[in-house]
């Protein structure tokens, strides 16, 4: 990352450009101007190219969504392979055998691990302990780096051996995976997850001792909701504002619009506004369905919800790390191979829509078939997508508290406040310029 | 779309071919096969695959390279290069100490965390491999959806021949 700034006190402005920020994922750049000590603009443009998957896959056979759209994503290619799938499968009225339902969890829970290990400690860690990157930070905080880097290939291990192999894995399917683990394959990763449980609890009461900035703003947050379990792949959209619904009125509820500096659509509820999503959200939302002792864990470092400040999902993290853990360990202490890997898939018309929580939030898909088990229509929300306005937002409430800070203090700031929220705007590239103008 | 095409061609994916013997050095190509210049890696795993050599796909993930660099007691990469100071085409061979050959590696990756801090971390965490060999072709574009450029196309088949001899030489 670098950074430069030029001051010209003449023209009474100050502009702050930082080129290449490594800990944002996607193409894009922030622009503030602040006139007469008072915040008058702020911008979050996203200007990576349109990914136009919607697009290709129409016509697409159905199944094929599975693997397509989990080219999306580098890091979150399970989440869209779930969504695809649930929603294809509601489409066509399939079932899917309980013990295919809890590998799906196991494969979420290895997504969960490598992605929240990589964002804590790779990628927000260094903003709140003041290094520039992770390789800095490495040099102090050797132990921590190195526990990081081994929880994500655990996560790693994880997906490879449920999906064939640890990038864009090939082996889920509509109705299930095409070849499931044996129990035997299964119990070796019992020794690392145990682990990475006691790591992750390490983690949590480190993270803990983070200077975090006073920032709680009146979120509505939204998450999957189920009735037992800390949701994944299954249950209802609700918000701490009223909203209960079935993915199929997602669409009722939400919106996404265009605005002229993005590429990407910004996501609303209708006639509210911005919402947030992912580890905060679910966490407030699900907090009594994590494990006893990770309750326990949040009270002792006083961060049991109602949880408002966008600077603790870091340890939020952490905790769902534990809870990613835990699930896993349980799912495989439990775990027999169903009788087939996946029911077969009966083509029909119809119209199917999913909501999963990757690991940034939730993900929203939508299919629409043809007879022939063609897709006609597919849309797709992303967490990130449904992000942007509330992280503009924050940052319209956050920056006028830190005005009277150094200009280098204010840009730092700016840019951890985005990154409290792990965007996700590409994974193919990864730019972030922040535009800071002073008058 | 290259990756698209070849999502499950068990050649160059780089997790469906077995890895190399630990006697053997490991072949690591990076890239971006719908980039330009960075297809440069992808392309070079698929004409590697065609001779019956393994090879690594690391595509976007520079971190997974940490697991290589701890695993490997030689690691070959493949990768784009960058330095302004020879035309299009160029052919680059870098083979010394992990120390030095970190030192020179560049940070472009589009991605923030490319080859070159894979490196830099692997030296403080002290896990670099005993041998580091990096091949790559000077590169001229790294346009969205844009074909290699042709100097690097006409560089391509002796980039494949060269690391096929490293490798085969070990």
């Amino acid at each position: 990352m670098s950074r430069t700034a030029t001051v010209s006190p003449a023209q009474g402005v100050t502009t702050i450009k930082v080129d290449c920020l490594a800990r944002v994922e996607g193409e894009g750049a922030l622009h503030v101007k602040v006139k007469s000590g008072k915040l008058q603009h702020v911008q979050l443009q996203i200007y990576e190219p349109p990914r136009l998957f919607e697009a290709f896959l129409r016509g697409r056979m159905a199944p094929e969504a599975v693997d397509i759209t989990a080219r999306i994503c580098g890091i979150c290619p399970i989440a869209y392979q779930m969504s695809a799938a649930h929603a294809i499968e509601r489409a066509w009225g399939l079932t899917i055998h309980p013990q295919v339902r809890a590998l799906r969890r196991l494969f979420y829970c290895g997504e969960w691990i490598e992605s929240h290990a990589l964002h804590v400690f790779c990628l927000h860690a260094p903003d709140f302990l003041g290094y520039q990157d992770v390789i800095e930070m490495a040099a102090a905080h050797k132990t921590e780096v190195e526990m990081a880097l081994r929880l994500k290939k655990l996560g790693n291990e994880l997906v490879r051996v449920l999906g064939g192999r640890e990038i864009h894995p090939i082996s889920a399917c509509v109705g299930g995976f095409h070849k499931v683990p044996t129990k035997k394959e299964a119990l070796s990763l019992v020794d690392e997850l145990q682990w990475a449980l006691q790591a992750s609890e390490a983690a949590a009461k480190l993270v803990a001792t983070f200077p975090f900035p006073e920032f709680n703003p009146a979120y509505e947050y939204v998450s999957l909701c189920h009735p037992d379990e800390y949701p994944l792949n299954d249950g209802r959209i609700v918000s701490n504002k009223g909203i209960d619904i079935d993915a199929a009125d997602y669409e009722d509820t939400f919106l996404e619009q265009h605005v002229k500096h993005s590429n990407a659509l910004h996501s609303v509820i209708r006639e509210r506004g911005s919402y947030h999503v992912g580890p905060l959200a679910r966490y407030n939302l699900n907090f009594e369905k994590l494990p006893d002792f990770v309750q326990l864990l949040a009270r002792e470092l006083n961060a049991e919800p109602p949880l408002y400040n966008p600077f603790k999902s870091i340890l939020v993290r952490c905790f769902e790390l534990m809870f990613a853990c835990h699930e896993a360990l349980r799912i495989i202490a439990e775990y027999e191979p169903p009788p087939e890997p996946h029911v077969e898939a009966a083509p029909r018309a119809g119209r199917g829509m999913a909501v999963t929580e990757a690991p940034r939030g939730s993900l929203y898909h939508r299919y629409e078939t043809d007879a022939e088990g063609r897709i006609v229509s597919a849309k797709i929300v992303p967490p990130t997508s449904q992000n942007l306005k509330r992280i503009e937002d924050d940052l319209w409430q956050y920056l006028p508290q830190i005005l009277d800070q150094p200009v280098e203090e204010i840009t730092w700031r700016a840019e951890q406040a985005i990154r409290n929220y792990d965007p996700c705007i590409s994974c193919a590239t990864h730019f972030l310029r922040v535009y800071l103008d002073l008058e | 779309m290259y990756l698209l095409r070849y999502a499950l061609s068990p050649g160059i994916s780089g997790f469906g071919v077995k890895a190399a013997k630990d006697s053997k050095p490991v072949i690591l190509c990076l890239g971006n096969a719908d980039r330009g210049d960075d297809a440069q890696g992808p392309c070079c795993a698929d004409l590697l695959s065609r001779r019956g050599i393994p090879v690594r796909m690391i595509a976007g993930k520079a971190f997974e390279l940490m697991d290589y660099f701890r695993a490997h007691p030689h690691v070959i990469i493949v990768d784009a290069i960058v330095t302004g100071a020879h035309p299009p085409g160029h052919l680059f061979r870098f083979d010394g100490p992990p120390g030095e050959v970190a030192a020179f590696a560049p940070s472009c990756s589009t991605h923030g965390f490319g080859l070159g801090e894979a490196l830099r971390l692997g030296a403080v965490l002290k896990a670099l491999p005993q041998r580091l060999t990096i091949f790559g072709i000077e590169s001229a574009s790294f346009e969205w959806g844009a074909a290699p450029s042709p100097p690097v196309t006409a560089s391509m088949e002796s980039l494949a021949a060269a690391v096929a001899a490293e490798w085969e030489s070990n």
